[in-house]
């Protein structure tokens, strides 16, 4: 796909907005909620309002591959963070990038319904992330994980541990779920911001 | 004679391809080195911008940075592990310190070897790398969100003071259409700067689709710094 000038300027500032937001608010909710950072808090979290911040910026380059590109730009802003290891989270914005323009082909990206589905495909990453990150870095199996994440998520839950394939889908419908609204509430402020932007060039040339 | 010695030193300094060797092996060993021989990573790094590119290394004689520093020591002391140590009430936990010092070694490890790439790189130089991913454009836009990222802080910051002062994050019915307000202020606000820079690329008359003038070579620097940065891999890793 080709960009013009202002896709490229557009895609830097949403790229900008969410690799920020990654840096600063990500870096300190990894900080204060440490038992919970790796399992659903802070990646329900992060992955909603990254999800916000590059879907309102694909109303303004309604473009194949603009989504990614805020991801890749974000992902590499992610590397400047203070943060310990980086490559978790750089790893996620990326692949979270990578699904949400998959979600938008599949439904042809001009639509609240497009927006919500490439929302809630691209939060649900966060319940496999563990799988691969742990896989990755500490070489632990599926099921090490999985229990673990169920221990976690009874916790948070209030549920009984012993339901494992219950929490761990409860966990994945909870991702799901706000996935989809942060890419149905894209879809509306995108709007409210284009309308806002009409707005205001209407005022500046009022002959038009 | 002066300008032949000079290109001779030239050739044997790193160049593009030299310092994206030495940021993606920062990047690899601080994903995978054992925390135990994170402080050689960190010697390492200092040492590659100490004989390379000195100007990284005016990051560490910032107050700013030493207080961030200072501050994630803080919190990750209060706030990770029991708090075991300590002077009177204030007491801090020794796992969280150590957790700390391990994260600022990392993290001055990457912020450093990221200010000698980004400082050697120039924009047009990191476009034309990405062109020859396959990327194209997005070197533009890379170079467009950093130099952007403090505008847009203010931007982000100031909204949300003039939407404080006037009470927009009280726990109130109307929080959630504050908080709407909040994310349109700070998207328009942006926007309107991006329109800014894309009147000031089309003066500069930049066109995304204008082919990088030269290709980026591959400098005997380059060779002999990618040689070594593998060597102290194999080391650091056996």
């Amino acid at each position: 796909m080709k960009f013009n000038v202002r896709d490229l300027v557009y895609i830097a500032i949403f790229g900008a907005l969410w690799g920020l937001l990654e840096i600063t608010v990500g870096s300190y909710l990894h900080v204060l909620f440490p038992p919970l950072a790796d399992t659903f808090l802070v990646g329900i979290i992060m992955g909603s309002l990254g999800i916000l911040t590059s879907l309102v910026g694909r109303r303004f380059v309604p473009k194949a591959g603009a989504v990614f590109m805020m991801a890749v730009i974000a992902m590499l802003l992610k590397g400047l963070s203070l943060g310990g290891v980086t490559l978790g989270p750089m790893l996620a914005i990326l692949i979270e990038g990578f699904l949400m323009e998959l979600g938008l082909l599949a439904w042809h990206g001009k639509s609240p319904w497009a927006f919500a589905f490439a929302g809630a495909l691209a939060v649900s990453w966060n319940f496999f992330h563990k799988f691969l990150m742990m896989r990755l870095l500490y070489g632990s199996g599926i099921v090490e994980v999985a229990l673990k994440m169920a221990k976690d998520g009874a916790r948070l839950l209030g549920m009984d541990p012993s339901a494992v394939a219950l929490i761990l889908g409860v966990l994945f419908i909870v991702r799901f779920v706000v996935g989809a609204a942060a890419g149905w509430v894209a879809w509306g402020i995108g709007h409210a911001v284009a309308g806002r932007r009409a707005q205001r060039y209407h005022a500046e040339d009022p002959a038009s | 004679m002066t300008q032949a010695i000079a290109r001779r030193r030239q050739d044997w300094h790193p160049d593009t391809w030299g310092y994206l060797a030495f940021l993606a092996w920062t990047l690899v060993l601080v994903a995978v080195l054992p925390p135990a021989r994170l402080a050689w990573l960190l010697g390492s790094v200092l040492a590659f911008a100490g004989i390379w590119r000195r100007q990284a290394l005016l990051l560490l004689t910032r107050r700013r940075t030493w207080i961030t520093f200072g501050l994630i020591l803080l919190l990750s002391g209060l706030t990770l592990g029991a708090r075991d140590i300590g002077w009177g009430w204030f007491r801090l936990s020794s796992e969280g310190l150590t957790a700390g010092v391990f994260m600022l070694v990392r993290g001055v490890s990457i912020l450093l070897a990221f200010s000698a790439t980004i400082g050697a790189l120039s924009v047009a130089r990191l476009s034309a790398v990405f062109e020859r991913l396959g990327l194209k454009g997005l070197g533009f836009a890379f170079g467009v969100a950093v130099n952007l990222s403090v505008t847009l802080q203010d931007i982000v910051l100031v909204t949300y003071h003039t939407l404080r002062q006037r009470g927009a994050f009280r726990l109130t019915r109307r929080l959630f259409s504050n908080l709407r307000l909040f994310l349109l202020g700070v998207f328009t606000n942006a926007l309107r700067h991006g329109d800014e820079v894309v009147l000031a690329a089309s003066a500069r008359a930049f066109d995304p689709d204008r082919p990088a003038d030269a290709p980026i070579p591959l400098t005997a620097g380059d060779i002999v710094l990618i040689v070594l940065l593998l060597a102290v891999l194999v080391l650091l890793l056996l």
